[in-house]
């Protein structure tokens, strides 16, 4: 086997795809060609590196009338920039906690009212499926956008033009 | 999760859980997830009011990938190039700022390559989805799949090699 079909046989083996008929040969070619190794050995490595990049352990998604609340369950590898909304409670931002709970429950309200209104509830369940009290600022920006604007075509307009990049 | 509708929201719904995993593990924050989550699903409405995508995972992937590499890149995270490799110098045992250093490194490979080789390899790493799978799923023949599968991690393995090098160095 020369080193080019060796290649091709890599990729596969690197995606804990080689077939068995195919493992022989590569194993073989593996064992005497050091530049081909060394390439294999390296681009494994890489591969379980990228694997050990530690993801949210568990995160639950719960339907709550028309909204979906996201939370990842407790776990140590949370960290306080990690914690989930009460711990903010904890840590003294309770004004800022109320505050953003003031206003999603206004942006929300006027958002359900105007779309009610506008007498479209499927964009009521689009436009409020996702809430999460950390970001009320997307919510309040669409509620405003929605007052003055209540129509199908304004409500696609805010969906489009919104765009926040955060400092 | 609970009830699933079969409206274009409830399509968003079934992988909510999924866009959180692929945008947490390139930011490592729960709130900066969150951001990319409902960016995403901003995207995804609009979309839907031209034409619903006929692979709406792979189409969701995509755009996680690219969001979650843009807020990183907006947000300048503290840790740059010239403070990877000033960390990566002291003898340190795997913390939280490895971690972040990891992420970093991933996410600045990531923005060299194409939207269709990071689909790849998220597609292949985290959802441990098969060649053939992957192909169907980005419409993709089964070759082209695996020449983005490779040329990803080599782009990773350059990013990372240049670290480890330097740990062995005494």
């Amino acid at each position: 086997m020369n080193c080019e079909d060796f290649e091709m046989l890599m990729t596969d083996a690197l995606g804990d795809e080689l077939a068995e008929g195919d493992r022989a040969g590569f194993e073989s070619h593996l064992a005497a060609c050091e530049t081909c190794r060394r390439e294999y050995e390296s681009l494994t490595r890489t591969i379980d590196a990228t694997r050990t990049l530690a993801g949210p352990r568990r995160v639950s998604v719960q339907r709550d009338g028309q909204r979906l609340v996201i939370q990842p369950a407790e776990s140590d590898e949370l960290t306080a920039s990690h914690a989930p909304v009460h711990s903010a409670v904890r840590n003294g931002s309770l004004l800022r906690f109320a505050a953003s709970i003031l206003v999603a429950f206004t942006a929300g309200y006027a958002v359900h009212a105007g779309l009610m209104l506008a007498g479209d509830a499927r964009q009521e369940q689009q436009i409020t499926q996702i809430e999460h009290a950390a970001s009320p600022s997307v919510r309040g920006s669409l509620a405003l956008a929605h007052a003055r604007n209540p129509s199908r075509s304004g409500l696609a307009k805010c969906l489009a033009t919104i765009t926040r990049p955060r400092p | 999760m609970t009830t699933i509708d079969s409206s274009p929201g409830g399509e968003f719904e079934q992988h909510t859980a999924q866009i959180y995993g692929w945008a947490y593990r390139l930011l490592g924050r729960h709130h900066d997830a969150l951001d990319v989550v409902q960016d995403v699903f901003l995207r995804w409405d609009a979309q839907c009011l031209r034409e619903t995508p006929r692979q709406p995972r792979g189409w969701l992937r995509r755009v996680t990938v690219n969001r979650a590499i843009d807020l990183r890149r907006q947000r300048r995270e503290s840790i740059d190039p010239q403070a990877c490799d000033e960390v990566a110098g002291r003898d340190e045992s795997e913390t939280a700022a490895d971690q972040d250093l990891l992420r970093a490194d991933i996410a600045l490979s990531m923005d060299g390559l194409s939207s269709g080789q990071r689909g790849v390899l998220i597609a292949k790493i985290y959802d441990e989805m098969t060649f053939r799978e992957i192909a169907t799923e980005m419409g993709l023949a089964l070759s082209t799949v695996k020449t983005h599968y490779l040329r990803a991690i080599r782009a990773l393995r350059d990013r990372l090699e240049p670290r480890w090098n330097q740990e062995k160095t005494p």
